[in-house]
């Protein structure tokens, strides 16, 4: 899978650096996974994704992003995916990878009914899954070969941010 | 050496749209219940408490403690006087909520002499209100 991050400046503040991902076939449109989560879902779920982004601009202006606001373990064990924290009313769900609580890439996701008990029994949900189980992986590998690195107060990635395997 | 560079700056009509439907007291309402999410689980950690440990303590499931520390919590008044109550942290304070009692007291004072005059003082004030604090003083007072 071939992908860039970017930084969302509208989220972004001093408390936490908030990115998506570009992936190569969206490179026409420039448009991240987020902004395609906004665009499927903002019809049917306006004021949860409205709620969804309020969160995030609160994030990363006022609380960075602390654990208690995710679900971790919304892949398979130990992949750094997680999801931001859906109410039991609500029924949208965003994944994400924190990196410590000043540092947080947002993907896509999609509408998960609560009577669906596992993300993998709906295809989009478990290929939005797959998309940010691949980018946490390749971050991971960036980071152990200092390829990407953290500021000094830890809000913000420094590197390369093109993941492409033919350049 | 070079500088690391910073990933590239993303905007869009999308997003813009999006963050600029958000009013400022919507803003201000999930900001307060993130901002009181960490005051919360400070607290709790504070106490030397796990999730678990503080959903036993008050008498919760850990689900509802996780919605509690979720940021999206609306929580009734009963709730954080408990959560106050339970890891001694202030998340209510009714010092900023003193109101003003206004009574309406009205000073009559008779002097009566017997045999040479009556006379009546009604004093210029009809609510304590109307006077600052340390204000009224005993005036000597003529009689007619």
């Amino acid at each position: 899978m071939n992908f860039r991050i970017v930084k969302l400046e509208k989220f972004s503040g001093s408390e936490a650096s908030i990115y998506s991902v570009i992936l190569e076939e969206d490179e026409p449109e420039q448009k991240t996974l987020f902004e395609y989560f906004v665009a499927e879902n903002i019809t049917n779920h306006r004021e949860e994704v409205r709620d969804i982004a309020s969160r995030l601009i609160t994030i990363g202006t006022k609380t960075g992003a602390r654990d208690i606001f995710f679900k971790d373990h919304e892949g398979r064990h130990g992949d750094g995916v997680c999801a931001l924290f859906d109410n039991p009313d609500k029924n949208l769900r965003l994944y994400c990878i924190r990196f410590g609580k000043g540092i947080l890439v947002i993907g896509g996701g999609g509408h998960k009914p609560k009577s669906m008990k596992a993300f993998q029994e709906s295809k989009k949900l478990t290929k939005e899954n797959d998309y940010m189980r691949i980018v946490s992986t390749e971050i991971e590998n960036r980071i152990r070969e200092k390829e990407i690195t953290y500021s000094p107060d830890g809000t913000e990635l420094l590197g390369e941010f093109k993941f492409y395997d033919h350049d | 050496m070079t500088k690391p560079k910073q990933a590239q700056s993303h905007t869009s009509k999308v997003l813009d749209a999006l963050v600029n439907e958000i009013t400022p007291r919507e803003q201000a309402r999930t900001d307060n219940r993130m901002l009181l999410a960490i005051k919360i689980d400070d607290a709790r950690k504070a106490k030397g408490w796990t999730q678990q440990v503080f959903a036993k303590e008050m008498g919760q499931q850990p689900s509802v403690i996780s919605k509690w520390l979720s940021g999206t919590h609306n929580f009734t008044a009963d709730t954080m006087w408990d959560i106050e109550e339970k890891l001694g942290v202030e998340l209510i304070s009714l010092k900023e909520r003193e109101w003003k009692v206004t009574r309406v007291v009205e000073y009559k004072i008779t002097v009566q002499s017997p045999g040479l005059f009556t006379t009546e003082y009604v004093s210029p004030y009809t609510s304590l209100s109307d006077v600052e604090e340390n204000t009224i003083e005993t005036k000597p007072y003529k009689y007619g």
